[in-house]
């Protein structure tokens, strides 16, 4: 049985966990702590994933300690290869290879080379792409000399087991986990009240807000050439709402699950809608993966080609290929390549644009009311046309979802919602009104009392009274 | 210590006027100084010191205390 962070099981199992591990003096056996209750949780989701993960680390381990002791710079760079490699191999041995066998024999068909493609995924592996990405920017930095190697290999397994992050990130980096966990479990009455903050507010957006949506939502994703212009909006509306409250749901609860332990984890939203530009709205979406494909993606490719070609083109060409692998990391389809190449695409207009125009211009144009507003509306329209390719199952779906929208369909099913629009209004409202560099949860100890324990009680209301009985699982946890 | 002649090439690549650059600043810190820029700085200070650095050495560049170290090392291995 698989814990969701949602379920009365996970609240008891955090419960224990918390319970057990404070209780501990000795910071090595608080390290053994977490890693028992990480096995035990990540066994919910299947033996499989556990002997994966744990084969993984004791790769990932010994080739960090080879690259830290290695001064031969040819050797270290075959061991980086190496290393990566293995955690490439697993992504694409259960993620990909079904996909690719699949694309292969469509290529392939034209040629009258028939290739049967295998019917189901050899195993789903929760948290595959977020642990795989753990452990190869581990390798990375140290390589790059960011970091020494650990030498621990529980501690190394006990940053990739860790469960709060285990299933579907924050990709928190060994540079950040590591230090912390050396430290040993230390909370403050703070920490804990910020991490029940983050906890609460995590569970209102996931159940109270995405939830909600979920069942309208989904319905109009799934068939699109059923509903009218109008509901298509709406749905197309809702679902960036949903998907937004969805995972930065889930990130909040993950923070909030390692404060209570002491453990700071890096943000993962940032206000991400009320982005004025593209290049904004990747540094405040999902930002420990934007960050990963930044450092580990797309600046060696920058790096690795710079002064040859024209700079814009240069730049252009290795944000769309950083976009594309980005799209892809979400799911093996088809669907996600075009979303992450949409995005691209909008990057690379973008970052044409900040050179032509000189940066007093654009950002003289944003300190006016309206000037603000336009480009906040344009980011955002260019987000939600992504998220019909990212939330429906095919591109022939996506498509007729945008045709149906832009030629303003009359004919069709017009399903009403009372949930969308209010919820939509609610979540743009705090977008543009709350100042998007504050963290209001981190500022939490801050307030008065009687206003915490408002808001503490007005948040466990709603978890009471506006929960829908059908649970959804979230979203990100198949990524 | 950062050199003035470096302090110079990086905020002129930037368009900053008066920015405090130390050892341990890092990119993040500086405005305007993001992922796309940093290419541009590191092309200015290639052109500035006439020297060229191998990718590894840019990517294991942790704060501008590091840029200036390489850019020490390489003006020493120049004949």
């Amino acid at each position: 049985m698989s814990l969701s962070f949602t379920s009365l099981e996970f609240v008891l199992f955090l419960g224990l966990c918390l319970g057990v591990v404070r209780r501990t003096r000795s910071m090595s056996a608080q390290k053994w702590l977490l890693i028992i209750f990480s096995y035990i949780f990540c066994l919910g989701f299947g033996v499989v994933g556990i002997v994966v993960v744990t084969l993984l680390a004791l790769v990932d381990f010994n080739v960090g300690g080879w690259l830290g002791t290695s001064t031969s710079s040819g050797t270290r760079r075959q061991w980086l290869w190496a290393g990566l490699a293995a955690n490439l191999g697993l992504l694409i041995l259960f993620k990909y290879s079904r996909f690719l066998a699949e694309t292969l024999a469509v290529a392939l068909r034209p040629m009258g080379v028939r290739v049967s493609a295998p019917g189901n995924p050899l195993v789903t592996i929760v948290g595959l792409s977020y642990f795989t990405f753990a452990g190869m920017s581990y390798l990375l930095d140290v390589y790059y000399e960011k970091i020494e190697p650990t030498e621990s290999l529980s501690e190394y397994v006990c940053y990739l087991v860790y469960f709060p992050k285990f299933v579907a990130g924050p990709i928190v980096r060994a540079a950040e986990f590591l230090p912390e966990l050396k430290r040993g479990v230390q909370v403050t009455a703070q920490d804990f009240e910020t991490g029940c903050a983050y906890l609460l507010v995590g569970a209102v957006k996931k159940l109270v807000v995405a939830d909600q949506l979920a069942s309208h939502v989904s319905m109009i994703l799934a068939a699109p050439q059923h509903y009218n212009a109008m509901t298509l909006v709406q749905g197309m509306l809702g679902y960036t709402v949903q998907i937004y409250a969805d995972f930065s749901g889930y990130s909040d609860m993950a923070i909030g699950c390692a404060r209570l332990m002491g453990f700071r984890f890096p943000q993962n939203f940032l206000m991400p809608y009320s982005a004025v530009n593209i290049a904004e709205f990747w540094r405040r979406w999902h930002v420990t993966l934007s960050s990963w494909f930044r450092d580990y993606v797309f600046l060696p490719l920058e790096v690795g080609s710079r002064g040859t070609g024209n700079a814009s083109i240069r730049a252009s060409r290795n944000i769309v290929i950083t976009m594309l692998l980005c799209g892809l990391w979400h799911g093996a389809s088809w669907n996600f390549v075009l979303w992450g190449g949409l995005h691209g695409l909008a990057l690379a207009v973008y970052q044409v644009y900040a050179r032509v125009v000189p940066r007093q211009v654009h950002r003289g144009a944003r300190s006016s009311l309206p000037g603000t507003l336009v480009a906040r509306v344009l980011t955002l329209s260019v987000v939600m046309v992504g998220w019909i390719f990212f939330g429906t199952q095919t591109l022939t779906l996506a498509f007729q979802y945008l045709w149906r929208m832009l030629t303003w369909t009359r004919d069709g099913v017009a399903l009403g919602s009372p949930y969308i629009l209010p919820l939509t209004a609610l979540v743009l409202l705090v977008h543009l009104l709350v100042d998007k560099d504050r963290n209001l949860i981190e500022e939490w100890a801050t307030y008065s009392a009687p206003v915490r324990v408002f808001t503490f009680a007005a948040l466990m209301m709603a978890l009471t009274c506006l929960v829908p009985s059908d649970g959804v699982p979230f979203a990100y946890v198949r990524f | 210590m950062i050199s003035d002649e470096l302090k110079a090439v990086i905020l002129s690549t930037l368009k900053l006027d008066g920015w405090d650059l130390t050892d341990t600043t890092l990119a993040a810190e500086v405005p305007g100084w993001d992922s796309l820029s940093h290419i541009n700085v590191v092309l200015a200070v290639e052109k500035h010191f006439g020297v060229r650095f191998r990718s590894a050495e840019v990517l294991k560049l942790k704060n501008v205390g590091d840029l200036q170290r390489l850019v020490d090392s390489k003006l020493a291995q120049k004949p």
